[in-house]
C-alpha cells in the first residue's frame, strides 16, 4: 500500500508520469498534477521511445495503419522517431501547463528503451517513493499489464490508471475496502487526496457476503474510532461480480478511487471491460 | 396692407390744413351722431362694449363650464362622421388656426366614443426557425400575448431542470454507455480477435504513433531487422506475406471504424432525440392546450417543438462543473441560448396594457415612432439583430383604433409621409429600414412579416398646410377624404355671449383659477370680438382666451383679489400688448424724432399719410407710411416704384394697375392719357404687398394732378377698384391705432382722424381710449364708400372739382404731348 510519495524536500521519490504514445489521457495527467500537489512532490514525465517499435519499423515491408480510417503508410525508424518526439512534445506542453497552474515542479526525460525497463530504471533513480502515473488508458486486457508493472517496478508504491471514459478528477476520494489490512494505507492516501482537492472522503466497504461485510465495517469504525468527516457506506452486490462492483463504484460519481489491485474492484486476473466501461475518473491502485 | 421695417428719411414743409376748409369739409364737420357717411363715426361705433349687468350673472362660479367646444358643429359633425366612417381611405385632416381645440375635440370625442365590437389584437413575433431572418406575426386575442410569452419561459425553464436530469439520469446514461461501450468493445474485440490471430503466427501488433504496425515476434519480443534477415528466404517470404495478409486484414478493419463510429453517433442522436422529445412534450404540453384555439401559436409550438429537440443540447450546456467563468444568467428570458424560443411581445402584453379601442398620439411622428424599427445591438463589433430587436411603431400601437398626428410634423419627418401612406394604401405595416424603401443597397437584415392595419388616422395642422396638400398630393385626396374644418369665431349674439362666459368658466376650472367677475367676463368677450378683428364675432381660439384668463388671475393676485375683474383682464391684455411691443414703439421713436418723416399736420401735394399693418407673431401693430406721387407729362404709366426695385409684392402691383383702371376709365374715353406718374412708399426698404393702400396712392395722384394739397392731419386705408369704390381691408383697428398713436404723441388737437373703408365698420374694435378721445371730439374716424368721398375729406375741396382739375391737367398733358410729337413744318423762306 501506499506509505509514503516522497515530498520534494526528500528527494525520496516522485510523480512518475509514464508517456509511450500519443493517447495519453489528460485526466490522468490531471491526476498526476493532483497526486504530485497532495504530497508535495515533483513529476518525473518519463517518455518512452519503444525499442520494439523502433526495431518494427525498420522492417521494409512493415506498415502503418491509420487508427483513423486504415489507411496505411511505409514506417520508418525515422518516421516512428520524429512522430513520437513531435507528440511527446505536445503532451509535456500540455502537462507543464497543468502543473504550472499548481506550482507542482515537474522534470522531464525521454529514453529509448522497453517501457517496462524504463519505467524500472527511472523509479529507482526517483525512488523508492514513487507514485507511477500511466497516462494511456487500460482497456479490458490491460489486467496482465498492470500486474507486470507491479510485479517489476519495485520503486512504486502506487499506481494510478485511468479508463477509457475518464472525464473528471473532481469528486469525492472514494476508498473501496475489501480487506481491513489496506484501510490504514488507503486513509493515509485519502486524507492527502482531500487535503488539497477539499473534497469529502467515502470509504466504502465490499464484503464477499453480507456477513463479511458487516465484519469489515466494525473493525473499520474501531480503527476510525470518532471521526466524522469520514462516509461510510456498503456496497451491497447482489453477486460478487466485478462488474457489479464496477457500476456501485460509478453511481457514486467519485473524482478519485482507491482501491486494492486483485480485488473485486479492480481485478488481477479478469476481465477489466466493466471497469473501463464505468469507471470515470482515476484510480489509485495498491498491490 | 402688410409693412416690413423702414429706415427713416427727412421731413419736409407742411401746409396747415386749416387754411384749406371748403364747404365740402364744414360738411364733414357736422355732427355724426346719426352715422351719415362722410360724417365721422360716433364712439359707439368703434368698439361693441358688452355690459356686464346684461349677462345674468355675478361671476363664473354660478356658471356651468361648458363641456365640449361652441360655434364647432361643422367641425363636430365632421369628426364624427371620419371617426364613424369605417373605410381605410376616409382618414381624417382637421384643420383650422392654432389654440381652437381641435386636438382636444377629437380626443375628447373618441374617449366618449365606445366600439365595444372591436377590440384591439396582441401581436407577436417569433423566430421562423427555417428562416431566422424572417419572423412570423402571430395576432392574438387582447391579453393573451404575455400569456403566450410567460408560457414559453416557463416550458423552457421546465426544459433548464427536466433535460439535464434526464440526460444525467440513469436510464439515459445506461444506453449511452451501452451504445459506446458496443462500439468500443466491438472495436477492441475486433482487434483482441486480430491480436490473438496474428499472435498464432508469431505476429504481434503494436501501436505506433498513429496507428498501427505488425512485424514478427519470437518468444514474445519483436524479431530485430538483422536477425531476420539471416531466416531462410523462404521462411522471410512466408513471415512478410502474412503479416501483408494481417495488414490488409487491419486494414480493412480500422477502415470500418469511421462507419461504426457514425452509426454510434446517429443512435446516440437518436437516443437523445427520444429522451429530449418526451420531456419537451411535457414541458410544452399546457401551453398547446391553453392556445388549442389558436392555430398559429399552435403550428410555432410545433415548430418550436421540433427545433429544441434539435438543440436539446442548448439546455444541457449550463456550466456547471466545467468550470467556466462565465455562469449563464439565472433569468431566461436573457440567457443568449434561449432566444429563438422567446416571444417578443409586440404589441400589448406590457403591465398596464388594457383592452381597450386605442386612441395614440403620436408626438413625434418620424418614420421610426411610426412604422417601428429594427433594432441592433453591438456584438463582437457587429452589428447583430433578430426578432427580438423588431420594436412597435405608432400604427402598430393604434392598430384597431386610432392614429392622431401633427401633419407640419409628419411632413417636416423625411420618409414618415410616404411611409404613412404606404402603410394606409396597403392596409398592413410592414417594419423596415427606411434606406429599404428607396432602394439603397444595405446590409442583410431583417424581413419581418407585414402586420394587417385597420387604423382611423387623424392629422392636425392650419388650413395653408390642408390646401397645399390637397393640392399638390393626389394621394391626400384618396386617403384624407374627411375634413374637419375648425372655425375661428363665432356669431355674437346673447347667446353665444352666455356660451362664450361658460367657456370661461370651463377655462376656470380646467387650470383652477380665480372666478372671473361679470365684468371681467364683459372685457373678454369684448376682447373676443377684438381677436376676431369683427364687432360681430367672437374668437374662438381657445388657447388665446385662456392665457388672458391665466396672465389676468395672476395679476389679480397681485392686487390681493379674490375674483378676476375687468381691470386684471385689461392689464393683462394691456402687458402682454407691451412686452411685444418694442419694435412697434421703436418705429414710433422713430417717426417722433423725424428720422422717419411723417406729417400729421398741414397738407400737401401730392403726398398722403397711408396706413400699414406689421405682423410679429401674434403680435400686430399699426405704422403710417408717406405715400408720394409726381406727375408729368408722358405716355400714359404709373410708375410703382416699389414694384420697379422689387421691393413691391404683386398684390401691391395689383393695386397700382388698378389705379390706371380707374384713370383710364375716369378721364381718358376721348383723350389719350398722357400722363405720366410715379407712386413710391417713402423710406420704405423692406418690401411691401396687399393692396389696402391703393385709395391712398390714388388720393395722392389726384391730388398731384388736381394740385390740390392733402390733409396731413389725416390717414388714409382702403382698397380701389376700377370703378372708385373704395373696399375693405384687414387690420383696420391696428391701423387706427398706429396712427392715433402718433398723433397722441404729438398732442391731439382735434384734426387728427383716419379714412377707412365703409365696410369696415362692422370690424371695429378700437381700444377703449381711441374711443374717449373720439367721444371727447380729439379723433375722427371717418368711413368712406367712394373715392369722391375721400378726396372731399381729404382737400376740402367737392369731388366734382377736384375732377375737373384733374381733367384739366390732363387734357395739358395731351396737348403738350401731341405738340411734342408732331414734327415742326419748315417755313419756307
Amino acid at each position: 500500500m501506499i506509505a509514503h510519495v516522497a515530498e520534494a524536500t526528500e528527494a525520496r521519490g516522485r510523480v512518475i508520469v509514464r508517456t509511450t504514445s500519443a493517447r495519453a489521457s489528460d485526466i490522468a495527467m490531471q491526476a498526476a498534477v493532483q497526486i504530485a500537489q497532495a504530497y508535495r512532490s515533483e513529476i518525473e514525465s518519463l517518455y518512452i521511445e519503444d525499442t520494439e517499435l523502433i526495431a518494427l519499423s525498420r522492417f521494409s515491408f512493415v506498415r502503418e495503419i491509420s487508427a483513423f480510417g486504415g489507411k496505411s503508410r511505409p514506417l520508418t525508424p525515422g518516421i516512428v522517431v520524429r512522430d513520437l518526439r513531435n507528440q511527446f512534445a505536445g503532451l509535456q506542453r500540455r502537462l507543464e501547463q497543468l502543473a504550472g497552474a499548481a506550482q507542482v515542479p515537474i522534470r522531464e526525460r525521454f529514453v529509448r528503451d522497453d517501457p517496462l525497463r524504463a519505467l524500472a530504471v527511472t523509479c529507482a533513480d526517483c525512488g523508492p517513493w514513487n507514485v507511477v502515473v500511466l497516462t494511456e488508458p487500460f482497456g479490458g486486457s490491460s489486467g496482465g499489464d498492470i500486474a507486470q508493472v507491479l510485479d517489476n517496478v519495485e520503486d512504486a508504491t502506487g499506481l494510478v490508471l485511468v479508463g477509457p471514459r475518464a472525464s473528471r478528477t473532481q469528486g469525492p476520494v472514494v476508498m473501496v475496502l475489501e480487506d481491513i489490512d489496506a484501510l490504514s494505507g488507503m486513509i493515509r492516501a485519502g486524507d492527502r487526496l482531500i487535503e488539497t482537492s477539499g473534497a469529502p472522503l467515502v470509504l466504502a466497504i465490499i464484503g464477499a457476503d453480507g456477513d463479511t461485510s458487516e465484519w469489515i465495517e466494525q473493525q473499520a469504525r474501531l480503527a476510525l474510532g470518532n471521526r466524522s468527516d469520514l462516509h461510510l457506506v456498503h456496497l451491497a452486490l447482489n453477486h460478487a461480480e466485478p462488474a457489479l462492483a464496477a457500476e456501485a463504484i460509478r453511481r457514486m460519481a467519485p473524482g478519485f478511487v482507491i482501491a486494492r489491485f486483485g480485488g473485486l474492484a479492480v481485478p488481477a486476473a479478469d476481465d477489466l471491460s466493466p471497469l473501463a466501461a464505468g469507471l470515470e475518473c482515476p484510480v489509485l491502485l495498491s498491490r | 396692407m402688410i409693412f416690413k421695417w423702414t429706415k427713416g428719411g427727412k421731413s419736409q414743409a407742411l401746409v396747415p390744413a386749416a387754411a384749406k376748409t371748403t364747404s365740402a369739409s364744414a360738411r364733414s364737420e357736422v355732427d355724426g351722431a346719426s352715422g351719415d357717411l362722410r360724417l365721422p363715426l360716433t364712439a359707439d361705433a368703434l368698439r361693441r362694449s358688452v355690459d356686464p349687468g346684461s349677462l345674468g350673472f355675478k361671476s363664473t362660479a354660478e356658471l356651468e363650464p361648458i363641456d365640449g367646444l361652441i360655434g364647432q358643429d361643422r367641425a363636430l359633425r365632421a369628426i364624427q362622421f371620419g371617426a364613424d366612417m369605417k373605410a381605410h381611405d376616409f382618414n381624417m385632416f382637421v384643420l383650422g388656426p392654432p389654440s381652437t381645440g381641435k386636438s382636444t375635440a377629437v380626443k375628447s370625442y373618441l374617449a366618449h366614443k365606445l366600439r365595444p365590437e372591436q377590440h384591439p389584437s396582441d401581436w407577436v413575433y417569433v423566430n421562423d426557425f427555417e428562416t431566422p431572418n424572417r419572423p412570423r406575426a402571430i395576432r392574438l386575442p387582447c391579453g393573451r400575448a404575455r400569456e403566450f410569452s410567460l408560457g414559453m419561459i416557463k416550458a423552457i425553464d421546465e426544459l433548464r431542470a427536466t433535460l439535464p436530469a434526464m440526460f444525467e439520469g440513469d436510464e439515459y446514461q445506461t444506453r449511452k454507455r451501452a451504445i459506446d461501450e458496443a462500439f468500443r468493445a466491438g472495436q477492441e474485440s475486433a482487434l483482441e480477435g486480430l491480436n490473438r490471430k496474428a499472435q498464432a503466427q508469431n505476429i504481434a501488433i503494436l501501436r505506433t504513433p498513429t496507428g498501427f504496425a505488425m512485424a514478427p515476434i519470437l518468444e514474445g519480443k519483436v524479431v530485430k531487422p538483422e536477425v531476420f534477415m539471416q531466416l531462410p528466404e523462404d521462411m522471410r517470404r512466408s513471415v512478410e506475406t502474412k503479416i501483408e495478409a494481417l495488414q490488409t486484414e487491419l486494414e480493412a478493419l480500422l477502415g470500418q471504424a469511421p462507419k461504426s463510429d457514425k452509426e454510434r453517433r446517429h443512435k446516440l442522436a437518436a437516443l437523445q432525440d427520444e429522451v429530449a422529445t418526451a420531456a419537451i412534450h411535457e414541458a410544452l404540453d399546457e401551453l398547446e392546450a391553453a392556445f388549442a384555439d389558436q392555430p398559429d401559436v399552435i403550428a410555432h409550438l410545433v415548430a418550436a417543438r421540433a427545433d429544441m429537440i434539435r438543440n436539446a443540447a442548448l439546455f444541457l450546456a449550463d456550466g456547471e462543473g466545467d468550470g467556466s467563468a462565465i455562469k449563464p444568467p439565472a433569468d431566461t428570458s436573457r440567457d443568449a441560448r434561449f432566444r429563438r424560443y422567446l416571444v417578443n411581445l409586440f404589441v400589448g402584453g406590457q403591465p398596464g396594457d388594457v383592452c381597450e379601442t386605442p386612441v395614440v398620439e403620436e408626438a413625434n411622428p418620424t418614420y421610426g415612432n411610426l412604422i417601428g424599427r429594427i433594432e441592433h445591438v453591438a456584438q463582437m463589433g457587429n452589428m447583430m439583430t433578430d426578432f427580438l430587436l423588431v420594436k412597435a411603431g405608432a400604427l402598430h400601437r393604434a392598430n384597431g383604433g386610432y392614429l392622431l398626428l401633427d401633419a407640419r410634423k409628419l411632413l417636416l419627418s423625411q420618409f414618415a409621409w410616404e411611409a404613412l401612406k404606404r402603410a394606409i394604401k396597403g392596409r398592413q405595416i410592414k417594419v423596415e429600414q427606411p434606406t429599404e424603401t428607396v432602394g439603397m443597397m444595405t446590409a442583410q437584415t431583417l424581413d419581418p412579416a407585414p402586420i394587417p392595419l385597420d387604423v382611423k388616422v387623424i392629422l392636425f395642422g392650419d388650413r395653408e398646410l390642408y390646401y397645399t396638400l390637397a393640392q399638390a398630393d393626389p394621394d391626400f385626396a384618396r386617403l384624407f377624404k374627411v375634413q374637419a374644418d375648425f372655425d375661428d369665431t363665432i356669431a355674437r349674439s346673447s347667446d353665444n355671449d352666455r356660451a362664450y362666459a361658460r367657456l370661461i368658466a370651463s377655462i376656470v376650472k380646467e387650470h383652477s383659477l380665480k372666478a372671473v367677475d361679470a365684468g371681467g367676463v364683459a372685457r373678454l368677450i369684448e376682447e373676443g370680438a377684438r381677436l376676431a378683428d369683427d364687432r360681430e364675432k367672437l374668437s374662438i381660439e381657445i388657447g388665446r382666451i385662456a392665457d388672458i384668463v391665466r396672465e389676468a388671475d395672476y395679476w389679480a393676485g397681485q392686487e390681493k383679489r379674490k375674483v378676476i375683474a375687468s381691470a386684471d383682464v385689461a392689464k393683462a391684455i394691456d402687458e402682454a400688448r407691451d412686452r411685444a411691443s418694442r419694435l412697434r414703439d421703436r418705429a414710433q421713436e422713430m417717426v417722433e424724432r423725424n428720422i422717419v418723416l411723417i406729417d400729421t399736420a398741414g397738407s400737401a401735394v401730392g403726398q398722403i399719410n397711408g396706413l400699414t399693418v406689421q405682423q410679429l407673431g401674434t403680435f400686430a401693430f399699426g405704422r403710417p407710411a408717406r405715400i408720394t406721387a409726381r406727375v408729368r407729362m408722358g405716355q400714359g404709366r404709373v410708375t410703382d416704384i416699389e414694384r420697379e426695385v422689387n421691393l413691391g409684392g404683386p398684390l401691391h402691383s395689383k393695386g397700382v394697375m388698378i389705379l390706371w383702371g380707374f384713370l383710364a376709365g375716369r378721364y381718358a374715353h376721348d383723350t389719350p392719357l398722357a400722363l405720366a406718374a410715379s407712386l413710391v412708399f417713402e423710406q420704405s426698404y423692406g418690401g411691401v404687398d396687399g393692396d389696402s393702400a391703393s385709395s391712398a396712392e390714388l388720393y395722392a395722384l389726384l391730388s398731384a394732378l388736381a394740385d390740390a394739397p392733402i390733409n396731413q392731419a389725416l390717414a388714409v386705408t382702403g382698397a380701389v377698384n376700377q370703378r372708385g369704390d373704395v373696399q375693405a381691408i384687414g387690420g383696420v383697428n391696428e391701423k387706427i391705432e398706429g396712427f392715433f398713436d402718433l398723433c397722441a404723441a404729438r398732442g391731439l388737437d382735434g384734426t387728427h382722424g383716419v379714412l377707412i373703408p365703409q365696410a369696415n365698420t362692422q370690424h371695429l374694435m378700437v381700444r377703449e381710449d381711441i374711443v374717449e378721445a373720439v367721444t371727447d371730439g380729439k379723433f375722427r374716424i371717418y368711413a368712406v364708400a367712394s373715392i369722391d368721398e375721400g378726396i372731399e375729406l381729404l382737400t376740402g375741396r367737392p369731388a366734382a372739382d377736384v375732377h375737373a382739375a384733374v381733367e384739366a391737367r390732363l387734357a395739358t398733358f395731351a396737348r403738350q404731348l401731341k405738340a411734342y410729337q408732331t414734327p415742326q413744318e419748315a417755313t419756307p423762306s
